[in-house]
């Protein structure tokens, strides 16, 4: 994960030198607030050896989380309540689900039902 | 002829760190070469692939038809693994003593399983998925893994050991939780 949050400042920061050469205004991964820009993180979950990892994964309201299946049986990303779901992954497949305040933290894979997992939201 | 063909054979798949000695007409599962295990594992998937069609027909709990459909899908996506691994390595399992026990006691089972309705079918269902998962885990954990040569071969019995314990953990469940 922070390898990736690493890739998105590096991008960032390229974006911003080649902004700034040709004169552009840009603001990067700005959130709701434009007076205090958050950074927005892109968490990957792997689901691999039939279990989510990691396991659990704080994130904040407008992060990424891409959960990709690693293990060559199909698995599922699924809210315990089912309001958000990923449908099928078979190997190699992804799926994104951007935080909102309001969603559901707990979930597990609608096919194997011991693999369960969970978000914290943080402020 | 053949026999110079068998040994060049052997030769080849000693290379491949495949085990092809193994006792003659092996008795024991300790005696099985890597294409034999091989064999066992893919009709031991088989027939819980075949147990799970039978749920799917004669249950009407939608927890027993859930884990069915998982068992066909992962079992399905196992056996695709292994078929795909022995043509790579361009050999094929080979049937055994230890094959042939797992079909005919298989075929009992099933009998017994189709004469059952309702809740006495599932709960057969679920005693026997539990019991089978942990009968072929120990084997697989206990006895093939250790004895299998090929790096590969191996490999993908760890990964499907993992996915099987999986299996039983849910079968487990399913049998704490039926009424």
């Amino acid at each position: 994960m922070i390898s990736i949050i690493k890739r998105i400042v590096k991008t960032g920061t390229v974006a911003l030198v080649c902004a700034a050469v040709l004169g552009l205004s840009v603001k990067l991964y700005a959130g709701d607030s434009t007076e205090s820009p958050a950074m927005l993180a892109e968490h990957i979950v792997y689901i691999e050896n039939m279990e989510f990892s990691p396991s659990q994964l704080q994130v904040k309201v407008g992060d990424s989380i891409t959960w990709i299946n690693k293990d060559f049986v199909p698995h599922t990303a699924t809210a315990l309540d089912k309001s958000w779901d990923s449908k099928n992954l078979s190997k190699g497949d992804e799926y994104t689900l951007v935080v909102t305040a309001d969603i559901p933290t707990d979930y597990y894979c609608f096919y194997h039902t011991n693999m369960v997992a969970s978000i914290e939201i943080m402020e | 002829m053949f026999t110079s063909l068998t040994k060049r054979l052997a030769s080849v798949l000693v290379v491949l760190g495949l085990s092809v000695g193994g006792a003659a007409n092996a008795q024991s599962p300790e005696d099985l070469n890597d294409l034999e295990i091989a064999h066992v594992a893919y009709v031991a998937d088989n027939i819980d692939i075949q147990y799970a069609h039978l749920a799917l027909a004669l249950s009407e709990n939608p927890n027993i038809h859930e884990f069915a459909r998982t068992m066909i899908r992962d079992h399905e996506a196992v056996n695709e693994q292994a078929l795909g691994l022995l043509a790579k390595l361009g050999v094929e399992a080979k049937d055994n003593f230890l094959s042939q026990k797992l079909i005919a006691d298989s075929k009992g089972i099933i009998d017994k399983l189709t004469a059952l309705r309702g809740a006495e079918f599932d709960k057969a269902y679920a005693d026997n998925e539990l019991g089978y998962h942990k009968a072929v885990n120990g084997l697989v954990e206990g006895v093939f893994i250790p004895n299998i040569q090929n790096a590969e071969v191996k490999a993908l019995f760890e990964a499907g050991l993992k996915i099987f314990k999986a299996h039983e953990k849910h079968a487990q469940m399913m049998v704490d939780t039926l009424p």
